[in-house]
């Protein structure tokens, strides 16, 4: 009875087994961002003089075209601090020629978790695609060794259609710049703003974790005598107003003293800039291209003036 | 772990072919491999928690071992009230201590005075209101002489730590469980399948339903006060069926795995959205618990077998705790106790049981009311189990209440509508073991048709991992 249940219950999850291993064939040769970026960055090794690390803030709103500088731009979607730092572990020492790393800094940056619930499986993609040793990936997890378990399904049907439709599910321009269109702006902002400011709330101000790892990076880029800039990029009006006051300014004071304290570091704040209207942000905290030209110019010029000792 | 993790997927079936190969030989050894990985299920939420676990398994017991010999009423009395102090003790400490002092200091500030109180941060233990509940109806059963005390503790650490139900439930009586310890567990092919059955079903209300719905409820309660009345109304519905989803999906899978180990578990859900009234509703919701404050408070207490003005005090003392079982917050005795004033003319002036007329494929006007007017109220009442105060909850039902209730609600229709297809779902099989119970399906093609249609709907449109709402309880 036993063998009969047995056998049953294997036929019936052998459709399973052959989705599953499409699946996973599928992760494992086609390029995303995380297999393309991994690569492309090794050709910046021996020129590459500035390095943009952050979430999608940067991946969408600094473009490397508008810097003087032979720039890269390593910010991904969602990739948090804690993985800036992994990235920066391995990558930092092989840039021959690098001056600066711009780190954008969110509302959200410092007080993220390093193993939040959101996105999680990003990690594992991290760890898979991007060749990096990420401690929140154990040994015996499974997902460690099967990237189709790690995202749902239906993300992975989505995935796989654009890149019957595409060719490619890369959204990266060689130079790191995330592509984006017209199509990505939205249209009632404000709306969006105060409902993003709400999601982006995570009744945490403690920085505790965050601090010491921008300590680090900090630390270690001094070692190579290599500039730091804190990016506080810029958001829309409403956004900005309904986020916590004390947290929000909690962390530029926290940017500043960290600045100030490091004489490689440098703090921009753009979140209120009036160089940036409303047409520039796509959305409550991204910019548009037309907006990131505007902010990786303002940005070119800080870091000249930084290098050039003016 | 959690049910509906890979692993779980891993975790289940390992646990099952150790169970029916290696240590099928005795039931010893199967009860021996049973509390081994019960405690290593529990260890993956936190395994300092054990100690908890195995603590109140041991004091238990010893008290009904203690109660055996005993036959002195007093000494009786005083065991038992060990095994209520240790048991209640522990959940006072874990899950109420906060919540106590600080409405003493609340209540006291009244007179002007207000005490500097820092709430502990203490950590909630996993499933502590389900294991203490059932470990106590041991103790209380053999203090009332309705059952005999083990003396195999292997069964009985089993019988507390069974790991489908340890967590969230159902809680389970000694005298339902606690003897199949003792019983030879033969592997049964029928009941194997109505298990798998279940756990597909319970995955399906969970994953899809619950999880989906959740996605809504979190938005629309977040942002309450930007919402009409009529998507704020929705928004309660959506969490009637994602906590609905989540719990009874939670229940059958805890049914449907034990019943492939050879156990039968208690129903603990039996359609409850299609109660025609408060009274009918409660012997459908959380079946488990509303028997238990029934056997241990309600009956204790003169049941309703006393004067009216007593009985209503009874009625609201079982929904008032009911409430606070669920949690530290004035919200959930408030859940309880607008419970509590609908259930009560039912039981003072209806009395007789709610049941569907036989044979008849649809539901009278009257069925049609009575299930409708009922779920309103059951909706209704949700919002003070979900809002994060009272404060909240009526500020919520203010916005429901207004003229922006007769709008049209920002919610997407389609939902509805599937969530519609799933209550007529329901309804054709009102009179089955569960929803997923294809007895009656003799074409095994279309048999594995249906259950193809599950599993791919749990792949795709499975929403984001949410944890079960009833572990924090």
């Amino acid at each position: 009875m036993m063998e009969k249940f047995s056998k049953k219950v294997l036929l019936f999850l052998l459709p399973l087994l052959v989705v599953w291993i499409i699946v996973e064939l599928f992760y494992r040769t086609v390029e995303t961002n995380y297999t393309y970026k991994n690569e492309i960055v090794k050709e910046y090794y021996d020129e590459g003089e500035v390095l943009i690390m952050g979430s999608s803030h940067s991946f969408y709103g600094i473009n490397p075209e508008y810097f003087q500088f032979n720039t890269y731009n390593f910010a991904n979607i969602s990739q948090s601090l804690y993985f800036d730092e992994l990235l920066l572990e391995k990558h930092l020492d092989k840039f021959k020629e690098l001056k600066v790393v711009v780190l954008t800094i969110g509302y959200f940056t410092l007080s993220q978790e390093d193993d939040g619930l959101e996105d999680r499986w990003r990690k594992y993609f991290y760890d898979q695609q991007m060749e990096l040793d990420v401690p929140s990936v154990s040994a015996w997890d499974m997902k460690k060794y099967s990237l189709a378990l790690t995202r749902r399904f239906d993300k992975s049907v989505e995935l796989m259609r654009e890149y019957i439709s595409e060719g490619t599910v890369v959204t990266s321009y060689p130079n790191g710049y995330g592509i984006q269109d017209s199509t990505h702006i939205v249209e009632d902002k404000e709306l969006v703003a105060r409902n993003i400011a709400k999601k982006h709330e995570d009744g945490s101000s403690n920085f505790n974790a965050n601090r010491l790892r921008l300590n680090r990076i900090i630390e270690r880029c001094a070692v190579r005598d290599i500039k730091v800039l804190l990016v506080e990029m810029p958001v829309h009006k409403v956004y900005y107003n309904s986020l916590d006051r004390a947290k929000r300014s909690k962390i530029s004071t926290l940017l500043r003293v960290l600045a100030s304290a490091n004489e490689n570091t440098t703090h921009v704040k753009l979140s209120r800039d009036r160089r940036f209207t409303e047409e520039d942000l796509r959305d409550a905290d991204h910019l548009t291209n037309e907006g990131a030209r505007k902010c990786s110019s303002i940005l070119n010029h800080i870091i000249w003036t930084e290098l050039s000792g003016n | 772990m959690l049910f509906n993790t890979l692993d779980f997927a891993v975790f289940f079936p390992l646990v099952l072919l150790l169970y029916w190969t290696v240590f099928k030989r005795t039931i010893k050894l199967q009860n021996i491999f049973l509390v081994v990985v019960s405690y290593i299920f529990y260890s993956f939420w936190d395994w300092r928690f054990l100690s908890l676990i195995f603590a109140s398994s041991l004091v238990d017991y010893f008290v009904g071992q203690q109660l055996a010999l005993s036959s002195k009423k007093s000494h009786r009395k005083l065991l038992l009230m060990v095994s209520l102090l240790f048991n209640l003790g522990l959940l006072f400490t874990f899950k109420y201590f906060n919540f106590f002092v600080e409405t003493f200091v609340d209540a006291y500030s009244i007179f002007g005075t207000r005490f500097n109180f820092e709430s502990w941060q203490i950590l909630l233990p996993v499933g502590i209101s389900f294991y203490t509940f059932q470990t106590l109806s041991y103790t209380i059963d053999i203090y009332r002489k309705q059952i005999e005390p083990t003396r195999d503790p292997v069964a009985f650490f089993a019988f507390v730590s069974f790991f489908p139900q340890l967590v969230a439930g159902p809680i389970e009586r000694a005298s339902n469980l606690l003897p199949q310890f003792f019983v030879e567990r033969k592997f049964d092919y029928h009941k194997s399948v109505t298990g798998l059955r279940l756990i597909l079903g319970g995955l399906f209300k969970k994953m899809v339903i619950a999880d989906n719905c959740a996605l809504y409820v979190n938005s629309i309660f977040e942002n309450y006060d930007t919402a009409s009345g009529s998507t704020l109304f929705m928004g309660a519905v959506f969490f009637a069926f994602q906590i609905y989803g989540d719990f009874s999906g939670y229940s059958d899978i805890a049914i449907g795995s034990a019943r492939i180990m050879g156990f039968d578990l208690m129903k603990n859900f039996n359609y409850p959205y299609l109660a025609q009234n408060l009274s009918d509703f409660w012997h459908r919701w959380h079946i488990s618990l509303s028997t238990w404050f029934r056997d241990y408070v309600y009956i204790p207490l003169g049941g309703s077998r006393v004067s009216r003005p007593r009985l209503i005090v009874n009625v609201l003392i079982v929904f008032l705790v009911s409430g606070l079982w669920h949690g530290a917050n004035l919200t959930f005795v408030f859940w309880g106790f607008v419970h509590a004033l609908f259930v009560l003319p039912v039981i003072l002036f209806i009395k007789k049981e709610a049941r569907f007329r036989q044979n008849k494929s649809l539901p009278s006007l009257r069925e049609v009311f009575n299930i409708t007017s009922t779920f309103v109220i059951v909706v209704l009442a949700w919002v003070f189990f979900r809002a994060e105060t009272i404060t909240d909850a009526f500020a919520y039902l203010d916005i429901v209440f207004s003229s922006t209730l007769f709008t049209m609600p920002n919610v997407s229709r389609l939902s509805v509508l599937l969530l519609f297809l799933y209550m007529v779902l329901e309804w054709i099989q009102r009179n089955r073991d569960h929803v997923l119970d294809l007895e009656a399906v003799s074409n095994k093609y279309v048999r594995y048709t249906i259950y193809y249609a599950v599993v791919f709907s749990i792949f795709y449109f499975a929403g984001d991992l949410q944890p079960f709402i009833y572990f924090q309880f």
